[in-house]
């Protein structure tokens, strides 16, 4: 378990449009058991711990959409007196290129693993200083010094999760538990496809369904993958990460490429929803909570992370986005359907067959051309 | 400034030559300057995610020989063409009855031309989408006249980025359709009927080549931005065509590979110049009309 987990981490979640769609009703209900006053959360361990009127009163969030439960924020809000906004990206790929062009003003960013090691070879992340954030110490140790961050310098874990494909029992009639079997039924239910817009988690369902690795450098195993997904072209709906959800929820999508935890989404509009991780394995990523280089107030940042990486706090953000937290107790503060769910806290043994996107700039070019080979197929 | 004036009318007819300045400072910062950074990453080396070397290397520009990359030019090309002709074929007609037939409530329609156009792309887009849907309001409409049984399958296909196409750009050919009918010397029409052209010939030989200028123009100013579409394709069309657009904008933001994102902007900047100079050889005398209009 360690030995999958230890193979460096990746690719997210991410809803641009669906910041609009607010989750389950019941959710949200689930979510105010435990909006404490949040700087007692904290244990204050005296050396260095900046006392909440130390820091910044500005703190510009640059996230993922739906991906920082709103009762979080304004709790933190309310508890330092500091003025939040939050701006949206919808890959890792467009938060390094947003960043590495040069754009300023945010203090607080979550990527995934992998780009947290591109964004760091490339100066774009602030060194954290682990004085500011004793709270690390709740973080399951298997979530910490992973391959992309060995000590922790530019980042702490947020959550984690897996990318596989979801589909409605209503409409399909087979029981769907493999990667072969998301290939081998695309034309019996063509139209009713969807597939992310991302080239890593795509063209490694490819990859996987023939039993290579996600960051394989090897052209023949890329082409194998991408002749496979060009064949099943034709009967997808729509090549998305941010509509996905709401096609599915209209029944216009019945089976969909994506991470676990946005078929939770669509929960509440259609119960036969089933989200598997494919039995060949499948990438598995840890998203993290890390401070741009250019942040103009990163000791709010840095107090922001700690003050979130409570169990108490880290429940309410696993009740909104439905991933998995990285602490250590955070799921007896989660609602219990959803920290029972095998599908957020995978089985340890099938945890073993997930494998985490490596950063490797060569795989990647591989798979964006054939990525481009895919798309104008 | 003022002892200037005081010299009398004298200067304001011969304006100092400098006056031009700030449009040409615009033109060379904001115009030139950003093609010159496309071209300079076009022929750069690019070595993992951003080191890059900026020289003369022609990799990135060889690599669009691929069929791969041929046949996303080709299709866009073809895209934008039906896509301006539809636009045309709406577009002409209406700008005829608008310029010739109405009289009374023309700035009202002109203005209703307009108004879709002050709303963001964006959100025009959009709702098409929400339009399109197997089960939205088109389907509700024609399922209700019993026109169709099923879902309707619209979105997601090259007919829904069509229409997006055609509604989006409709004004921009509208316009200047207008413009040169409204400006069509009816004189020059009746002549034409009165010494024995019927309806057609007297439109094909006399009304269609004044207002040629005002076609071309409106085509221009259809087809160039189409070529480059990015939100009508990525929404109606489920991002799954062949269009230049989005897949240029993966170069950017999802392969992370700014020289080769710049050799195939390159490329069709290059293409579009081709197309506009092959126009305007065709026009050839036409030039000055066009350029009166443009």
């Amino acid at each position: 378990m360690t030995d999958a987990l230890g193979a460096s981490p990746l690719s997210r979640r991410g809803f641009l449009k669906a910041a609009v769609v607010l989750p389950a009703a019941g959710v949200l209900a689930a979510c105010s058991a435990d909006v404490g006053p949040p700087a007692t959360d904290a244990p204050d361990t005296g050396s260095g711990s900046p006392s909440p009127a130390a820091i910044e009163d500005q703190l510009n969030v640059y996230n993922w959409a739906a991906y920082l439960n709103p009762a979080t924020l304004k709790a933190f809000t309310k508890a330092y007196d500091v003025e939040t906004t939050i701006d949206f990206y919808a890959s890792n790929e467009e938060l390094i290129a947003k960043l590495q062009g040069g754009a300023a003003g945010y203090d607080l960013v979550a990527p995934t693993g992998y780009a947290v090691q591109i964004m760091a070879d490339e100066g774009l992340l602030y060194e954290l200083d682990h004085a500011r954030i004793p709270n690390m110490s709740n973080v399951d140790p298997r979530f910490l010094g992973l391959p992309f961050d060995p000590e922790n310098r530019y980042s702490m874990p947020k959550d984690w999760g897996t990318t596989g494909f979801g589909y409605l029992q209503d409409f399909v009639e087979e029981e769907m538990t493999t990667w072969e079997d998301f290939f081998s039924l695309a034309e019996k239910y063509s139209g009713k496809y969807t597939v992310l817009d991302s080239s890593p988690e795509v063209i490694g369902a490819g990859l996987k369904r023939h039993g290579y690795s996600y960051n394989t450098t090897n052209p023949d195993e890329v082409d194998e993958a991408v002749a496979d997904l060009v064949a099943i072209k034709p009967h997808i709906a729509a090549i998305t990460s941010s509509e996905y959800r709401q096609m599915m929820s209209r029944g216009d999508a019945w089976v969909a490429l994506g991470w676990n935890g946005d078929f939770f989404y669509v929960l509440e509009d259609q119960p036969s929803v089933r989200y598997v991780i494919p039995e060949e394995g499948t990438e598995y990523w840890v998203d993290t909570w890390s401070v741009p280089a250019t942040a103009e107030h990163p000791i709010a940042a840095m107090e922001f992370i700690n003050w979130v990486l409570t169990p108490e706090n880290q429940g309410r953000e696993t009740n909104y986005t439905y991933y998995a937290s990285a602490v250590t107790g955070a799921q007896e503060h989660t609602d219990p359907a959803i920290a029972s769910d095998p599908s957020i806290y995978p089985d340890p043994t099938v945890i073993d067959k997930l494998e985490a996107n490596d950063g490797n700039p060569e795989a990647l070019d591989l798979r964006s051309e054939g990525w481009t080979r895919f798309k104008s197929a | 400034m003022r002892a200037r004036r005081a010299r009398g009318p004298r200067s304001a007819v011969a304006e100092p030559g400098w006056l031009i300045a700030p449009a040409w400072l615009y033109h060379t910062v904001l115009l030139a300057a950003p093609l010159v950074i496309v071209v300079a990453y076009a022929f750069a080396d690019r070595e993992g995610f951003f080191t890059i070397t900026f020289g003369l290397y022609t990799e990135n520009l060889e690599r669009l020989w691929d069929p791969v990359y041929l046949r996303i030019y080709r299709d866009t090309f073809i895209a934008a063409g039906v896509g301006t002709v539809g636009c045309l074929l709406i577009g002409y007609p209406f700008a005829y009855w608008l310029g010739t037939r109405v009289h009374r409530h023309r700035t009202l329609l002109l203005l209703l031309v307009i108004v879709p156009f002050w709303t963001s792309i964006l959100i025009r887009t959009y709702a098409w989408a929400l339009l399109l849907r197997p089960r939205g309001p088109l389907y509700g409409v024609l399922h209700g006249l019993g026109l169709i049984d099923g879902p309707l399958n619209l979105l997601g296909s090259s007919r829904a980025v069509l229409i997006g196409l055609v509604y989006d750009y409709l004004p921009l050919m509208v316009f200047p359709l207008y413009v040169s009918i409204e400006r069509l010397d009816r004189r020059v029409v009746e002549a034409a009927r009165d010494l024995g052209g019927n309806r057609w010939s007297a439109f094909r030989r006399t009304t269609l080549p004044l207002t040629m200028p005002g076609l071309i123009t409106g085509c221009l100013l259809v087809f160039i931005p189409m070529t480059g579409e990015y939100v009508v394709p990525t929404f109606l069309g489920g991002g799954k065509g062949r269009w230049f657009g989005p897949i240029v904008a993966d170069q950017f933001l999802e392969a992370l590979n700014y020289p080769f994102g710049a050799a195939m902007s390159l490329v069709l900047v290059v293409a579009l110049l081709l197309v506009i100079a092959g126009y305007l050889k065709v026009m050839g005398s036409r030039a000055g009309e066009l350029e009166a209009v443009l």
